[in-house]
């Protein structure tokens, strides 16, 4: 009877520890539409853009986009969407979900010279079976880019099966504070050379086809729309109610092979 | 160093055979107790049948049971995005808890898989009792409530291996093979059908430990009854 009273309160206790934390997670999805060379890079107020939503952000919908015929199946056409604000840049990748495996872009391209060593890029996916991608990379020359996760670059993959298209949506500080190594920061007012790539399009890539991502102070409109207000948490909330749900469940099964083992001694005791 | 991907099937592949031992086991029992099985199926079905099934369940479900602690080790390592982590790199894998918990996908994986690790565990309790301490043959050779909710138990725990196994795809690849399969879709991150399946499983195990003790309490009392009258 003790044991058993003191299994329970333990079980109790972490139970109790586990619902300590609380929060509410609101997620938005969006449409698009454009295309060319270059891409303005707008600045966005409040973009709300969460990183494990599993949704993509409304801002994308008020967003000018590239289309990018390396991240195009045969349909949908893939496409790339870039904002900033003064601490993140911000990004939205699509492609076409049957057709492509991994996609990336090589920053600072020169024209002629894919993959220059040194440079930065984003590569997300399975580039062969067991070698998975996720995002910061430096290239050196034409061999397999070396994974660099000093780039800080978070993001998330969310796939619209109604449209067919695959969505990466990316994060990434301006300004990475690394010191030594290879490194890329953004500005407000840079231009930028890329390279898109994929799974589907890279040995066959046009060396000479770039595209100009153009920084630019100029805010984004955003569209206004008669929705419901809509709130946005912030990620240690989120890992806070992810960390309590962890921990009620585990609390759960352990209450139930605390009760198992007392009942177990009980039977032995009596029998 | 991806570590992850290679060794899930350790666990995933001990334990399916953990499912399928215990499934099979707890049939030829069920049926043959009762003299269910047509005698020319008998035959083939040598007279230690069960207990060597239940004997490789147990073995591999301790084999799945080191391995997914490896490969939940792993999972963390990788989600960390460190390049060329050692496996000793305790950072890192920090690291990839807060990643982890960050992530809705992950911290999905995260949880279930605590869940069917304490099923199995709870499967491995059972076990250790009445066959390693009581010295019975097999689990089969328990009341039938045992043997349900050891079964119960150890498909409880390779249901919650298989969505998490679903979810990695997601998280990977956008897309599971469970995705599209009418129910199981449900079982997988967005869904909704884990949880409420996850408690009936567990009310249906005390339903069947309660009804059991009640009924030889009546039973008891019946005895007791008919020996006062005699």
């Amino acid at each position: 009877m003790r044991t058993m009273k003191i299994i329970i309160s333990l079980s109790l206790l972490i139970l109790f520890m586990g619902s300590c934390f609380s929060a509410n997670v609101n997620a938005v999805s969006a449409t698009t539409s454009q295309s060319g060379t270059s891409l303005q890079v707008l600045n966005v107020n409040n973009p709300n853009v969460v990183i494990g939503d599993q949704a993509v952000s409304k801002v994308w919908s008020s967003a000018p986009k590239l289309a990018v015929p390396a991240f195009s199946g045969n349909t949908p056409d893939g496409y790339v969407q870039f904002l900033h604000d003064s601490n993140n840049v911000y990004a939205l990748f699509a492609y076409d979900t049957n057709a492509i495996q991994w996609i990336g872009v090589e920053f600072n391209a020169t024209a002629g010279v894919p993959m220059k060593d040194g440079n930065i890029g984003w590569i997300f996916g399975e580039s062969s079976p067991g070698n998975i991608y996720y995002g910061g990379v430096t290239f050196a020359g034409e061999t397999t880019p070396a994974p660099n996760p000093q780039q800080g670059v978070s993001f998330e993959t969310i796939v619209d099966k109604s449209t067919g298209l695959t969505y990466i949506e990316i994060v990434r500080a301006m300004n990475t504070s690394i010191s030594s190594g290879p490194n890329l920061d953004f500005t407000s007012t840079m231009n930028l050379n890329v390279r898109f790539a994929s799974s589907k399009l890279h040995k066959t890539l046009n060396p000479n086809e770039l595209y100009s991502l153009d920084f630019t102070t100029s805010t984004l409109q955003i569209k206004t729309e008669p929705t419901t207000t809509v709130s946005t948490t912030p990620i240690d909330v989120i890992k806070a109610q992810h960390l309590q749900d962890i921990l009620v469940w585990g609390s759960v099964g352990l209450f139930f092979n605390l009760i198992l083992i007392n009942m177990l001694i009980i039977y032995h005791r009596r029998s | 160093m991806v570590l992850h991907a290679p060794s899930i099937i350790f666990h995933l592949g001990a334990w399916a055979v953990t499912a399928v031992c215990t499934f099979l086991a707890f049939w030829i029992s069920f049926l043959d107790k009762r003299d269910l099985i047509p005698t020319q199926v008998k035959r083939f079905i040598h007279p230690d049948t069960v207990a060597r099934l239940d004997y490789v369940a147990a073995i591999t479900g301790v084999v799945g049971l080191a391995g997914v602690l490896a490969s939940a080790y792993f999972g963390f390592l990788d989600a960390s995005q460190v390049a060329n982590e050692s496996p000793l790199d305790i950072m890192a894998f920090f690291k990839g808890v807060e990643n982890v918990l960050g992530n809705n996908i992950l911290s999905f994986k995260a949880q279930w898989t605590v869940v069917g690790i304490e099923a199995f565990v709870f499967a491995g309790i059972l076990r250790l009792y009445f066959v390693t301490i009581k010295r019975q043959s097999s689990i089969y050779d328990s009341h039938y409530v045992v043997q349900i909710i050891y079964a119960e138990a150890i498909f409880v725990g390779y249901l919650c291996m298989t969505v998490v196994a679903g979810a990695g795809g997601i998280y990977v690849y956008g897309e599971s093979l469970l995705s599209g399969i009418p129910i199981l879709e449900d079982l997988l991150p967005g869904g909704n059908l884990m949880a409420p399946l996850l408690v009936a499983t567990g009310l249906l195990a005390i339903v069947f430990i309660l009804s059991a003790i009640l009924s030889e309490r009546a039973e008891e009392m019946a005895n007791a009854k008919a020996e006062n009258k005699i």
